[in-house]
């Protein structure tokens, strides 16, 4: 019985990880999986640090921050996998209009 | 005897349908399209801004070259890290005025380089500023446009966050048609470059390989540049697919930025695009031998030699010649095998159901506020004729009924002779819409030659002008035709309009 309590708290926690990661942002999230990944990734020379966080020099406080535009850009990208799916499907309502209604 | 028409027969067949290969290569492209967030390179971006060196090739541009320059220093970045190269290609008009009073607006930041002798093409020009901008250390990347194109003010700083990442050589932006109120061939333009660009770039990023950076807008690491030698490919006319294939032989991977927009100012009638495609096409011919070593030879440094992409590449060289195949097997198939050659157009009338289903509302949705302006254009893009024909495919007793009612009205009826008469029609419409679009081309300069080439270009499909264009520079590198840089003319309408 302590054995389950155990792995639901153990389980709890892992999953409270994880929403953690996804609100420090889509990078944050990666990022860590990467470094020093055996593609033995280089930082290029003379690039600032990571804590440069505004998407540009001179950017309001109000303005997208960089971790905001790569999660829209990461969004748009897997809104195109559902916009392909749709395509498919009418591509099968075509299909299916032909071979049972024109056949 | 009968062995021999059986075989004759079965060849004509399989030439059917091998015109049917570019259809289903495309629908995998568009495939690819949906699992691109799988491979975006997003993960390996910082918000890095290096000291960046725009080089900017001009030829008489005193139309658009103004405005370029200002909106380059609107650009969401250091001005201390961007520096403006204009390359005068020796202009006869008010371009070096032009160029000299943005230098003095921004000192420091734009600078004016004069080539005396002119007239030797874009690499040429591009080739000076090289010279310039690589003779000192401050350029960390280089951003190489056309005078005419406008950028956003977030585009360079969405392009340069992938140059973080070492192994990235190259990036290129997403250009976009810029005429807001353009005419239908702008329109045309407009859809071809969601296919074009934010279509097949997607895909091919997912294969691993680009095919080639736009023009207009390719940003390169320094190392990048000096790893290709320091200079740009002359010997084409296609120099930037050159500098992309030259980049992934190199070991550098090439990024397609779809977030990062920009804007150009593209052909308003068939003569113009017919002269800046015949250039591309030309170039694309002349790259297909200069990298003769490189197709459907996979190797570990790049994926140029994939078979995926060898099949995307060939299936876009040879789509006219394909397509003259399988009308010509057709018609052939017709006279010798009635009934064959009406089961092999289904297949592939079938193939062109999918594909034009398939991809024409994807198309509109990959980027839906050019969608709007264009879906028009979308829907006759093969043209009219060929979208009765599709329709056809898709609900023939409908279409028979309406036409039988039209024929009863207007007082004759539809025999066996006039079906047999349209389905000939419709064989040879498959490679006599090219001609079509050709005519298009050359009424447009006569009287009524705008309107009536608008019309022509309708029925014929946009599609299908492309595959003239295509079967016009087969011709030109088969008869060794001397290479002419014809500049696309540029009057600065889309300026007022972005």
């Amino acid at each position: 019985m302590s054995g389950l309590a155990d792995r639901r708290r153990r389980r709890g926690r892992q999953r409270g990880r994880h929403r953690g990661r996804r609100r420090g942002g889509h990078r944050g999230g990666h990022r860590g999986s990467h470094r020093g990944s055996p593609r033995g990734r280089r930082r290029r020379p003379g690039r600032p640090a990571r804590s440069l966080r505004p998407a540009f020099g001179g950017a309001e406080p109000s303005a997208p921050s960089f971790e905001d535009e790569i999660r829209a850009a990461v969004s748009y990208e897997r809104g195109l996998a559902a916009k392909a799916f749709l395509s498919i499907a009418l591509v099968v309502v075509v299909l299916a209009l032909r071979v049972y209604f024109f056949g | 005897m009968t062995q021999l028409l059986i075989g004759i027969k079965s060849l004509l067949v399989a030439f059917v349908l091998i015109g049917a290969v570019p259809l289903v290569v495309a629908n995998y492209q568009y495939l690819l399209v949906g699992l691109h967030f799988l491979r975006l390179h997003y993960r390996d971006c910082e918000p890095w801004l290096p000291r960046t060196a725009v080089l900017i090739p001009a030829w008489n541009e005193q139309a658009v070259i103004g405005a370029s320059v200002d909106r380059l220093m609107r650009l969401q970045y250091p001005r201390e890290s961007l520096r403006i190269f204009v390359v005068d290609d020796a202009s006869t008009d008010a371009t070096p005025q032009v160029i000299q009073a943005k230098a003095e607006q921004y000192p420091g930041n734009v600078f004016h380089l004069r080539r005396e002798r002119g007239g030797e093409g874009k690499a040429a020009t591009l080739n000076h500023g090289l010279g310039v901008i690589l003779a000192d250390d401050w350029m960390q990347a280089v951003l190489i446009m056309d005078a005419d194109v406008i950028y956003e003010p977030d585009s360079l700083r969405k392009m340069t966050r992938h140059l973080a990442d070492p192994r990235i050589g190259s990036v290129t932006a997403f250009i976009k048609e810029g005429s807001q109120r353009g005419n239908y061939m702008n329109r045309f333009i407009g859809y071809e470059y969601i296919t074009a660009q934010g279509a097949a770039r997607r895909s091919q990023e997912v294969l691993g390989v680009i095919a080639c950076l736009a023009g207009g807008a390719q940003l390169h690491s320094r190392e990048n540049i000096e790893a290709v030698g320091g200079r740009i490919d002359n010997s084409s006319l296609a120099e930037d697919t050159v500098t992309t294939f030259k980049t992934q032989r190199a070991g550098r991977m090439v990024i397609f930025e779809p977030h990062a927009t920009v804007w150009a100012e593209e052909p308003g009638s068939v003569v113009a695009l017919w002269k800046q495609r015949l250039r591309w096409a030309r170039g694309n011919v002349q790259v297909t031998k200069m990298f003769a070593d490189v197709w459907f030879r996979p190797n570990p440094t790049d994926r140029l030699g994939s078979i995926s992409f060898g099949l995307i590449w060939f299936c876009l060289l040879l789509l006219p010649a394909l397509m003259m195949l399988a009308s010509a097997s057709l018609v052939i198939l017709y006279f010798i095998g009635y009934q064959l050659a009406w089961t092999a157009f289904h297949v592939l009338w079938l193939a062109n159901v999918i594909t034009y289903v398939f991809i024409t509302p994807f198309t509109l949705l990959i980027d839906p506020a050019t969608g709007r302006r264009t879906w028009r254009q979308a829907l006759l893009f093969p043209g009219a004729v060929n979208v009765v024909i599709l329709l056809a495919a898709v609900l023939p007793g409908p279409l028979y009924w309406v036409a039988h009612q039209l024929c009863t009205a207007a007082g004759f009826s539809i025999t066996h002779g006039w079906v047999r008469g349209i389905q000939l029609f419709t064989y040879i419409w498959l490679s006599g819409c090219m001609a079509v679009a050709y005519l298009a081309k050359v009424v447009e300069p006569r009287p009524l030659g705008r309107f009536l080439s608008e019309v022509l270009v309708y029925l014929s499909g946009f599609g299908p002008l492309l595959c003239a264009v295509t079967t016009a520079a087969y011709v030109q590198e088969f008869r060794g035709a001397e290479q002419r840089w014809d500049k696309t003319e540029k009057t600065g309408k889309m300026v007022a309009a972005v």
